[in-house]
Order: structure tokens, then C-alpha cells, then sequence
């Protein structure tokens, strides 16, 4: 069940109005409905999976509980490996299982081996990386004395499945989530505004823009080899923005949906193409993610108070694990390489030359960084390393022969009409977790509405063809 | 104490009915820009010739070559796999007393419901008859949600397939086998449908050709013999002649290699022949014809 699908927009209607008008009276019954909402939301996609979430469930609850309960350190210890081993277990199995054996197969065959694969191929179960990391952040939090384990299952079980943020999160660390399921919610007027206004603006990127690039970018992915240099860079650019918009864009419906139910999420984008050095965009981009790896990777190693060596050796551990977490493929893998191997020579001029700014200065360190960013999008679109090599060998050929090499090129006018007006609202995150309410709160409600009105409309008539969201695969 | 089952929260309602009116307005917005939309394509020439059916249709006629050779204008209203609610929104949109060519395909009969192409904008009257004959209320929801973008209905030309001297399989024979395996659940609704559309257009007084394309012989020997296949011939007869009273025509089209691009679409050369013969059957002096093209 897509956001962005009539089907949705049946279910959400049904389950606020249950939520508040039936469900209402108590935090138990709150969280019933959400539970039973969010399991049958999952179960629409696929039943079967429903299994992998109840068990992330009930092992991470019951480690917190026997974490507490442990009188030593070591049994602590090992009730939090159980917790990590199941949960990375039930990634490795449903994510990696098919990467790992065809790797393993591929090494063999360069030796002359000619092993074949296993008949079997593992399904990977929508949403399960954000599901899993969220369940286990809870057991590491406990783990570490920073939150008290929960008794109230119910509480808990909503906390890791709650449907609008289940399969493409934010990834919620469990201090600033399960407390908010642990009472009950009233409805707050002003809030339920923010979340309609942000869940519109989510719709908006998704399906204007995010879908209207996908036509552009699947044209120049698909056949790079006959197109000129300019084409395949706007090509690039377009899938910048759509993998821009597609993941903030759910991140903002997810974020305002919550806020209909009275739950509040983290703000998961703070305007990354306008980072000034890519440190900066690692801080603004998919900042859920970045903060649980910094949380539960980057310091368990040492974090920033070890020798230079071992902080860059760290810096490298930390991206290559948010490649592999993207997706089970060595084209993610490169991808979070190169960001790696960028952010550590970034830190390494950065230490050696005094910081001035001037707007010329800002301006230019942006333009490089939005470049840099995007550049580096090309594994990570690909399909494999190949697609990735043959796209930038024929992107810097410089062929620039012949005009723009896109069909519908009305339709590529209208969206790199809209892709600036859209950046410049969106800028409004960079202080705020709701842009259009930002941009326009202080209007008079005509205007307001007007504008809802547009926007509304832009999604109807220019919307592209639906699509599932990119980081449902993840 | 006494409990409701329902708790009165007044924000909540406020917020809901501020939500309704909102939803209301862009509704009314929505229909507005299509009755503007529509206002601008509507067609009035009742000179011209309106052309509608499915990929068979857009594929199978050359609509310059005819509009040249009749000195008429022609717009056709066909597109890849077109559905019924296409057809009556066909009907209900041709000007009274227009010359109408339209090809009532197997597929069209056949095809499931989840895969007709129902995109020419909206007619709540045909959704009501669709309704009413069997349609479920889901699936006239669905094509109102599928026609929110309006879109202009119909073309004046068409890139014909290219003649090659061999077939392409754009489909496996599988496919095709896969629409006469059993009678559909809509076939009779759309039957019936099919003979309100064909009324419609006879009190229109509008002149009408139906064509039935051929299908490559590999094909044709496949479904020939088959129980639905005949059935539907039968059926398509029966009203066409039957109860309206068409006049059958038999054709046959020679080409070099052949007149085929896939196993139901013909080629730009056998486009251009059927074209031929459509504009001989215009000429002729009655209200109904049944071309059969073999």
C-alpha cells in the first residue's frame, strides 16, 4: 500500500477517524489501533513477513527486559548480542543471503570454478532495514543505561511498527519515540495542520517531482551509450533530485501523518543541496540514519578521540556500512566508498587552511558540493558496476553534438520549472520540520488555501506515473 | 458510569469538516478544468469521420490516406488497449449524423477489467450504465481516479508499423491464447453494453463501419477452432447483422511479404489497403457495415 495509492488514501481516512473518535479514550486502546493498523498496513504488502517484525519485536523486548534484570556485566552483554545477532541475522538471511552467494559464487568462477547457484532465492521483505535498526536501538539504548526497559509490550510492539514510518522511517531511536507511546495522545488542532500541510508537501515531491525525473533519468540509465555529455549530466542531476524527493518526500508525509496521531518524528532532511562541504551534507541528508551509525558504530570504535589513522579508518567503516545498509548490491558499496574516502580528505584539507566566509566562498562550496553529490549518485543508480563505468566514460567523452537528447522535452521544461520553486520552499527546512508551513503560515487564509489548492492541483495534472517510493527496497 | 462508544472531540471534527470542504473545492476545481478541457476538444463536424477502437484500430488505418482520399477530416479516438467505458464515452462525444468507424476486437470482449485502458476523460452517464449492467462500483471509482489528469482524446495521424519481411513477436503466442481459454465474467455485460453503445450511435443517425482486423494465420489457426473464439463470432454477427441490420463484407488484403507487423497488428502496408477498402465501403449507400478483413 503506497502513500501515494487510492487504497491508502482509503485506509489513513478510516484509521484516523477510528483513532480519535472510537479509539480514543485511553493510550491502551491508542495503541491497539496502531498495532493492529500498522500489522495489517505491513501484511497488504506481503502476510508472510508479518512473522519478521513480530520476532524483532518480541526479541528486542524481552533482551530489554532481561538486559535490566542481569545483575552482570557479561550476562548484560550477552543478552544484547542475542538482540544484535537476531536482528542482523534476519538482514543477512533476507537481504544479504542473495548478494553473499552470488559474490562467493563469482570469486569461484574467476578461479575457473563452475559452481552453481542455489535454486533458492530469498525475498527481501519491504522496510526491514529501517525496522530492524529502529527495534535494535532500543536494545542498545537499554544496553547502555540511557533508557529505562519498557514492560508495556503494547507500547513497544506500536513503537517499531507504526505504519507511517515502518517501512522507510525516519529510524526513530527509541528515548524520543517509545516515551510518546507510553502516554496517551490528545489532539492538537495546530499540529494536525502542520501535519496535513507537510504530508502535502511530501505528496507534492513525490509524485511532481521524484516521478517526473524518473521518466528523464530512466531514459538516460537505460541506453547511456547513445547520448551526448550535456544530456547524460542533466540526467544525472534529475536523478539527484529524484532520489531527493522521493525519500524526503516520504519522509515528510511520514512526519506529518504521525502528527495527525498526535506523534511526533525527527526531521529527516535538512536541506542537503545546499550543504556547504560534504561533512555537511552527512549532517542534513537521511540524518536518522547517520545519527544511529554515529551512535552505534562510529563511537563503539572509537569515534573522533583515537589517533587520525584509526578516525579516518572509522570515517571509511561507517560509509562502506551505510552502502551495504542501502542495498545488498557492490554498486552501493563503491558508492558509500567514495563518500567515505570524500569526507576524509575533506577533513584533511579542512585542518590544514583557516575558514573565512564570504558569500562568493558559500556560493562556491555549495555548487561544488551539489556536484560532488551528484556525481557520485551514478554508482548508486546503477544497475551494476559496468552500467556504472559505461555511464561516466560516456559522460566525459564531451560529446556535446546535437541539442538536448530527452523526448518529451515540454514535460522536462515544466518540472526544471518547478524543481527551483520547490528547492526554495524546501529551504525552509534547514530551521523547520514543516517547509510549506513555514513558507506560508503567516499568509491571510485565503492565499493560504489558494496555494494548498495549487499544490494539490500540480500533483493531480503533472504528477508523474506513480511508482513505488526507492527506499522501500532498502 | 455510562460510556459512549463514540467520543465527542470538537477539534477533531473541525479539522475534519475544514479537511471535507477543502477536498470539496478541489473536486469542484477539478471538474471545472475538465468541462474547460472538454469544451475545447468538442467536436461538432459532422462531416468528418470519428475512428475508435483498440491498438488494432490505431495500428490498422491510415488516417491521412483516408482523410485525403475523402477530402474529410478524420479523428481518431483509438489507443492501445481500450476499454468499454472508451467506447461509450466515444459514443456519447461523436456529433449526431458523423460517419463513425469503430472496431469491436476480441480483446475488447475479453480482456479483465484490471487491464482496459478507460482514459478519455469523464461521463458520470456512461459510469451509471456501466454501473447498472454489472460494473462493480470499484472499478467506476477506479476509472474516475485513473481520468483526474484530463487529456486531449483524440489524434489526426499515426505512426504506422514498419513492413518487414518477418514477424515480430512483440507478445508470445501464449498471450493471445490466454484471452479465448475461458469466457470471461464480463463477457455478456459487455455484449450488452456493446449493443446500448451501437443504439446510441443508430439514434444518432451516424453512419458506422465496423472493422474487424485479421490476425497473423499462426494465430488464426490456433483460436480458430476454439469454443470462445466462435462464440464471440457468433455473438458479434448477431447483433451486428442481426439486430442492426449491417451489411457483411468480406475483404481480402494482399501484401508483400505480408501484411502483418505481430500476430494482431497489421503493418503499414496492410494499413494502407484496409484504409482502401474503408474508404470504398464509405461510399456505399447504407447506415451499417460489417467489414470483415481476412
Amino acid at each position: 500500500m503506497l502513500f501515494n495509492s487510492i487504497d491508502f488514501a482509503i485506509f489513513f481516512p478510516i484509521v484516523f477517524a477510528l483513532y480519535w473518535f472510537v479509539f480514543g479514550r485511553s493510550r491502551r486502546s491508542q495503541n491497539v489501533l496502531i498495532l493492529v493498523a500498522s500489522l495489517f498496513f505491513y501484511a497488504y504488502w506481503d502476510w508472510r513477513f508479518i512473522a519478521i517484525i513480530l520476532i524483532s519485536i518480541t526479541t528486542d523486548y524481552v533482551c530489554g527486559l532481561w538486559i535490566e534484570k542481569s545483575k552482570t556485566i557479561q550476562f548484560k552483554r550477552s543478552w544484547l548480542a542475542l538482540s544484535i545477532a537476531l536482528n542482523l541475522g534476519l538482514l543477512c538471511v533476507f537481504k544479504y543471503f542473495n548478494f553473499f552467494v552470488d559474490s562467493f559464487i563469482e570469486v569461484f568462477r574467476m578461479f575457473g570454478s563452475n559452481l552453481e547457484g542455489p535454486a533458492i532465492r530469498v525475498i527481501l521483505p519491504i522496510g526491514i532495514s529501517f525496522y530492524t535498526f529502529q527495534s535494535l536501538s532500543y536494545s542498545i539504548e537499554v544496553y547502555r543505561g540511557r533508557l529505562k526497559p519498557t514492560k508495556n509490550f503494547l507500547a513497544f510492539s506500536s513503537y517499531v511498527s507504526f505504519f507511517p514510518q515502518l517501512l522507510a522511517g525516519p529510524i526513530e531511536k527509541a528515548r524520543n519515540l517509545l516515551p510518546q507511546f507510553l502516554s496517551k495522545r490528545e489532539f492538537d488542532y495546530s499540529q494536525a495542520v502542520s501535519g496535513m500541510q507537510q504530508t502535502l508537501w511530501g505528496l507534492f515531491k513525490k509524485v511532481v517531482i521524484a516521478d517526473n525525473c524518473a521518466y528523464f533519468v530512466d531514459h538516460c540509465f537505460e541506453n547511456p551509450m547513445g547520448l551526448n555529455s550535456p544530456t547524460l549530466f542533466l540526467g544525472i542531476l534529475c536523478f539527484g533530485f529524484q532520489i531527493y524527493c522521493d525519500f524526503s518526500g516520504y519522509s515528510d508525509m511520514a512526519v506529518g501523518m504521525a502528527k495527525l496521531f498526535g506523534i511526533r518524528l525527527q526531521q529527516n532532511f535538512r536541506s542537503p543541496y545546499f550543504s556547504r562541504s560534504i561533512i555537511d551534507f552527512w549532517r542534513r541528508w537521511h540524518v536518522s540514519l547517520m545519527e544511529w551509525l554515529k551512535d552505534y558504530v562510529y563511537i563503539p570504535l572509537g569515534g573522533g578521540r583515537v589517533s587520525s589513522i584509526k578516525v579516518y579508518r572509522n570515517i571509511l567503516i561507517v560509509f562502506l556500512v551505510s552502502g551495504l545498509w542501502h542495498g545488498a548490491n557492490w554498486t552501493f558499496v563503491i558508492w558509500g566508498f567514495a563518500h567515505g574516502i570524500v569526507f576524509i580528505m575533506y577533513k584533511i584539507i579542512r585542518k590544514r587552511r583557516l575558514q573565512t566566509e564570504s558569500v562568493a566562498k558559500t556560493v562556491l562550496s555549495i555548487i561544488i558540493t551539489f556536484l560532488l553529490v551528484n556525481i557520485l549518485w551514478v554508482p548508486f543508480r546503477s544497475e551494476n558496476l559496468n552500467e556504472a563505468s559505461t555511464y561516466f566514460i560516456q559522460l566525459f567523452q564531451f560529446d556535446f553534438s546535437g541539442g538536448l537528447q530527452f523526448p518529451r522535452m515540454t514535460r522536462f521544461i515544466v518540472l526544471w520549472t518547478l524543481i527551483p520553486l520547490m528547492m526554495a520552499i524546501d529551504r525552509f527546512t534547514d530551521d523547520a520540520d514543516n517547509p510549506l508551513g513555514t513558507f506560508c503560515n503567516n499568509w491571510p487564509l485565503i492565499l493560504r488555501r489558494s496555494l494548498y489548492l495549487i499544490i494539490a492541483l500540480l500533483i493531480l495534472f503533472v504528477g508523474g506515473d506513480a511508482s513505488p517510493f526507492i527506499y522501500f527496497q532498502f | 458510569m455510562h460510556h459512549h462508544l463514540f467520543i465527542f472531540n470538537f477539534d477533531v471534527k473541525k479539522f475534519i469538516l475544514n479537511t471535507a470542504l477543502f477536498i470539496v473545492l478541489l473536486s469542484i476545481l477539478v471538474l471545472a478544468i475538465h468541462v474547460f478541457f472538454d469544451s475545447f476538444y468538442d467536436l461538432k463536424n459532422e462531416q468528418a469521420i470519428y475512428v475508435w477502437g483498440d491498438s488494432q484500430m490505431y495500428y490498422g488505418l491510415d488516417l491521412e490516406n483516408i482523410s485525403n482520399n475523402t477530402r474529410r477530416e478524420v479523428y481518431s479516438f483509438a489507443q492501445e488497449g481500450s476499454g468499454i467505458y472508451e467506447f461509450l464515452n466515444f459514443v456519447e462525444s461523436v456529433p449526431r449524423e458523423c460517419t463513425v468507424l469503430i472496431s469491436i476486437s476480441d480483446p475488447l470482449v475479453l480482456r479483465d477489467r484490471n487491464k482496459e485502458r478507460n482514459l478519455t476523460g469523464y461521463d458520470f452517464g456512461v459510469l451509471n450504465e456501466m454501473y447498472k449492467e454489472g460494473y462493480e462500483f470499484m472499478n467506476c471509482f477506479n476509472i474516475v481516479m485513473e481520468n483526474i489528469r484530463p487529456r486531449k482524446p483524440w489524434h489526426q495521424s499515426v505512426q504506422l508499423l514498419p513492413a518487414l519481411d518477418h514477424l515480430t513477436i512483440t507478445e508470445p503466442m501464449s498471450y493471445y491464447l490466454g484471452f479465448y481459454s475461458r469466457i470471461s465474467e464480463d463477457y455478456d455485460i459487455r455484449l450488452r453494453l456493446i449493443k446500448n453503445g451501437l443504439r446510441r450511435l443508430k439514434e444518432k443517425s451516424c453512419k458506422i463501419i465496423n472493422i474487424d482486423f485479421p490476425y497473423h494465420h499462426e494465430l488464426k489457426n490456433k483460436v480458430e477452432s476454439r469454443d470462445v473464439r466462435q462464440n464471440l463470432a457468433e455473438a458479434k454477427r448477431g447483433i451486428f447483422i442481426g439486430d442492426f441490420g449491417f451489411i457483411m463484407r468480406s475483404e481480402n488484403i494482399e501484401c508483400s511479404p505480408t501484411c502483418m507487423f505481430d500476430y494482431t497488428h497489421l503493418n503499414g502496408i496492410g494499413a494502407k489497403n484496409v484504409s482502401e477498402l474503408v474508404v470504398k465501403s464509405l461510399d456505399a449507400n447504407n447506415s451499417g457495415t460489417f467489414l470483415y478483413i481476412e
